[in-house]
């Protein structure tokens, strides 16, 4: 490279924006097919549990608590997921999807990892569940 | 010095014994040095350990040690089926998720008989080429790095930065894309795919002119790399080099043009052949590979046809959700495949993709289950690393390092 032509370049460098970002203070905005963090809508599901079995990972699992009466919980591992997406392709009745937001999943604990998907007493139920394993009476 | 701060191992009879075949009388007896380089070594591109034998600084012998990154994915994937495997497969060769997809895929459609439509088979093209670009771009900074030229290294991850927004853009995922399905692709091409690959190839090749002519022009990396590791044709072919790395060596080897697959004989490029097979010609290989792929990229988006992005034989393709609503047969394919799989006949298959470092072959041997019995992938990387101790026999370590760069190896790809 000449020597004109590198004092162009440094002079071109020197006024140009970088290209890194500041990431923490400024947010890349994620394309919409983003795979992040698994998002469930329990007011379509059937409990058909295909999603449940065709996780590579078995990162999710669905528990049943009435079959009637639509309750289900979708106990989510996000530490085992790979972000395939593969159960949101499968899931017919478009109750699972993946946030294109919520990316930054890093956590100290792996407590954060294990979430509980469903409606609020359902969820209570089965956490309390977990909790208590003796006093495992399925709530009707 | 304080006693504690260098400590000579002291070899044991039986260490003695287990080294005999490996290493020369001379490291025995204790007038050479016997030094381990990595694991944790940053030039050896991931975790390769090396036993050096050394003379002073000169290599005697090069003995790659592999195994501290083994994932055992192929035999994870006898546990999943065909269609659940192929997250896995992004996982072996991390730089090239792409082409390891597709090798995967291609060998799982043979053995269906699937045919992919045009559109998909374009579309594969153009993300497996800019694979190749982002692959090499990464080659390319750290094997300069590894030589002390910082600047490329940074102008390099920049450049691949936008490679991997657009894998972002269309798969979801920057690196682990899992994009190619059995029959086709995930979905199709989101809109703003081709304004954003045409951006980037807009600005592309004259950035390759400046990163190629920060090095070739510069005395240092000639010294450094021309006439270092060099490998004869025959030797090449003998350990089974593939990739640029045999034509680095002058052999026109090159599966896009010997066994064309995925409409890659619908576009025009050359393969670029060097014949002095030091570093150097390797380094020059694979800089005019990533100018063709730009070609066969701009190729490729401006044929692009239009149609199905997946086949429509439900038999390994799920139907569009929108079928299920009125079609009963439909909702028997998805249960089916989504809860059990299909099941493609007993056989077995290998196909294999060039691969940004060489040829990578899937072997896919089924016994008529939904779960392939014995999946197994021939590795470029792992070719490559064999004959390093060949190209290492009397060179200097400071040229050892330039040598382990100048084969691209992925030791995610060496161990699977
Ligand atoms: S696949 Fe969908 S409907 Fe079936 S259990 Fe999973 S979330 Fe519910
Ligand atoms: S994205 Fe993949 S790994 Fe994660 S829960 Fe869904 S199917 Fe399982």
């Amino acid at each position: 490279m000449k020597f004109g032509a590198m004092l162009g370049d440094i002079t071109r460098s020197l006024f140009r924006k970088p290209f890194t970002e500041k990431y923490p203070f400024e947010k890349h905005a994620a394309p919409d097919r983003l795979r992040g963090q698994l998002t469930y809508h329990p007011e379509k599901c059937t409990g058909c549990g295909l999603c449940n079995k065709d996780c590579p990972s078995d990162a999710i699992e669905l528990i049943t608590i009435d079959k009637k009466a639509k309750r289900f919980v979708l106990r989510y591992d996000m530490a085992r997921c790979t972000f395939c997406a593969q159960c949101v392709q499968n899931c017919r009745f478009e109750c699972l999807g993946m946030s294109h937001d919520q990316w930054e999943l890093a956590a100290l604990t792996r407590e954060p990892f294990t979430v509980y998907y469903g409606k609020d007493e359902d969820v209570q139920t089965i956490v309390e569940r977990f909790a208590h394993p003796k006093t495992d009476e399925p709530a009707q | 010095m304080p006693e504690n701060e260098y400590q000579l191992m002291e070899l044991t009879v039986d260490d003695l014994k287990e080294m005999k075949g490996l290493v020369s009388q001379r490291a025995l007896d204790g007038d050479t040095v016997l030094l381990n380089m990595g694991p944790q070594h940053p030039s050896t591109h991931g975790v390769l350990r090396l036993l050096l034998e050394l003379d002073g600084e000169l290599v005697i012998s090069c003995i790659p040690d592999v195994g501290y990154l083994h994932t055992g994915i192929e035999k994870s994937i006898e546990d999943k089926t065909y269609t659940k495997a192929i997250p896995l497969t992004d996982r072996m060769d991390y730089l090239s998720p792409m082409s390891n997809n597709l090798g995967y895929v291609m060998a799982v459609e043979k053995l269906m008989e699937v045919d992919v439509p045009l559109r998909a088979q374009y579309v594969r093209v153009i993300l497996c080429e800019l694979q190749r670009i982002s692959s090499h771009l990464v080659w390319l900074g750290t094997h300069a790095i590894d030589l002390a030229a910082m600047s490329v290294f940074l102008y390099c991850f920049r450049e691949r930065e936008k490679i991997l927004d657009i894998f972002e853009m269309v798969a979801g995922q920057r690196m682990m894309v899992s994009y190619f399905r059995i029959g086709g692709l995930w979905r199709d091409l989101p809109a703003g795919f081709e304004d954003a690959v045409r951006a980037f190839l807009g600005h592309f090749p004259s950035e390759v002119d400046e990163y190629e002519g920060l090095l070739k022009n510069n005395p240092l990396w000639i010294n450094r790399t021309q006439g270092v590791g060099v490998v004869t044709a025959e030797d090449a072919i003998a350990w089974g080099m593939t990739g640029p790395s045999l034509r680095g060596s002058g052999v026109n080897w090159d599966i896009r043009k010997a066994q064309p697959y995925s409409a890659y004989d619908h576009f025009e490029f050359d393969v670029p052949i060097s014949e002095a097979g030091d570093v150097y010609a390797r380094f020059w290989c694979r800089v005019q590979e990533m100018r063709q792929s730009v070609r066969i990229v701009e190729q490729a988006l401006a044929k692009l046809p239009k149609g199905p992005f997946i086949t429509g034989n439900r038999k390994v393709a799920p139907p569009p959700k929108e079928e299920l609503a009125y079609s009963m047969e439909s909702l028997i394919h998805h249960f089916k495949l989504w809860t059990e799989g299909f099941t493609p006949p007993p056989g077995e298959v290998y196909v294999s993709v060039e691969s940004p470092r060489g040829e990578f072959g899937c072997y896919v041997n089924s016994d008529g289950s939904p779960k392939p019995r014995r999946v197994h992938f021939r590795a470029p990387s792992f070719a490559n690393l064999s004959a390093l101790p060949l190209m290492t026999k009397g060179v200097f370590i400071a040229d050892l390092v330039a040598i382990i760069g100048s084969i691209d190896i992925v030791l995610g790809d060496v161990d699977r």
